[in-house]
């Protein structure tokens, strides 16, 4: 099959035809609905409101993690019960 | 053929233009009352059906429109980059449509050619040899016929072609004489043959 279609130019069609191509609106509405769709189907993950709240739920979540297990508070703690113990025997 | 070479003053002019629109979507208008008729041309001559073109030009000022944010100076006339966007969608619509490809031509452009591919000691009648360039020309790539198109059949000056290709004028140059001397070899083993 050729691929390609000779053929000598043919009249260019009237500035009347060209102008009733023309249409600033239409392109513009096009242009704004083009960008509410992309604003609508945005992924989650990239909304800067929703990343920015999982990362501080992942903070308060290791802040709390770390504050359960600190290594410091344990003997504290086991301390105190002990006092409390003794305390309970006299 | 309508298009003209704009000096620095009236590309950095349109620049300005481009600057406000890119905040403005609404001063598109402008430029796109400018550019239409050139560009709607453009891909009439390679399209060859005028609704078909009106719909295509549509869809480059609408992807130039919401590309526009992306759009950079490099001292190049702003058409430059709508031609290359009419380029591609001319490309997408054959590969989808997978019509014959519309080359127009006008008799003189095909004689300019002719002329300029002719070797010397040629003494075919000329209606004959346009007849072999034409055979010739089915050879050519998509990106070569593109060249040929730009630099014969609508007579743009090398800086226009390295603008639309985004190359540099030179480059543009080379390529095209590289081409037309392809062109030459492909016509002459078809004259052997």
């Amino acid at each position: 099959m050729p691929k390609y279609k000779f053929q000598k130019k043919s009249n260019d069609p009237s500035d009347e035809f060209i102008r009733s191509k023309m249409d600033f609106n239409k392109i513009l509405q096009q242009q704004q609905d083009l960008n509410n769709y992309k604003k609508a189907t945005k992924p989650l993950y990239k909304n800067k409101f929703f990343l920015g709240f999982m990362i501080l739920l992942g903070v308060i979540c290791l802040l709390l993690i770390f504050d359960e297990n600190d290594p410091e508070e344990a003997p504290v703690k086991a301390l105190k019960d002990s006092v409390v113990v003794d305390s309970l025997k006299k | 053929m309508e298009t003209k070479h704009q000096t620095i003053s009236e590309i950095e002019a349109e620049w300005a233009l481009v600057q406000k629109a890119q905040k403005d979507p609404a001063l598109f208008a402008p430029l796109y009352n400018k550019h239409f008729k050139p560009i709607f041309l453009f891909i009439f001559r390679r399209i060859s059906e005028e609704d078909l073109a009106g719909d295509l030009t549509a869809l480059v000022f609408s992807k130039a429109l919401y590309n526009l944010h992306k759009y950079s100076y490099r001292g190049l006339p702003f058409s430059a980059w709508l031609y290359r966007i009419a380029l591609n969608e001319i490309q997408a619509y054959y590969r989808q449509s997978k019509k014959e490809r519309v080359v127009s031509f006008s008799s003189e452009a095909l004689s300019i050619l002719s002329q300029d591919i002719r070797e010397e000691e040629n003494t075919q009648l000329q209606e004959e040899r346009e007849q072999q360039l034409l055979l010739s020309l089915e050879d050519l790539s998509e990106e070569e016929m593109v060249y040929i198109e730009l630099r014969f059949f609508e007579g743009r000056s090398f800086k226009e072609i390295a603008d639309i290709q985004q190359v540099t004028e030179n480059n543009a140059k080379v390529k095209t004489y590289r081409i037309i001397d392809r062109l030459r070899k492909i016509l002459i083993r078809k004259q052997n043959a």
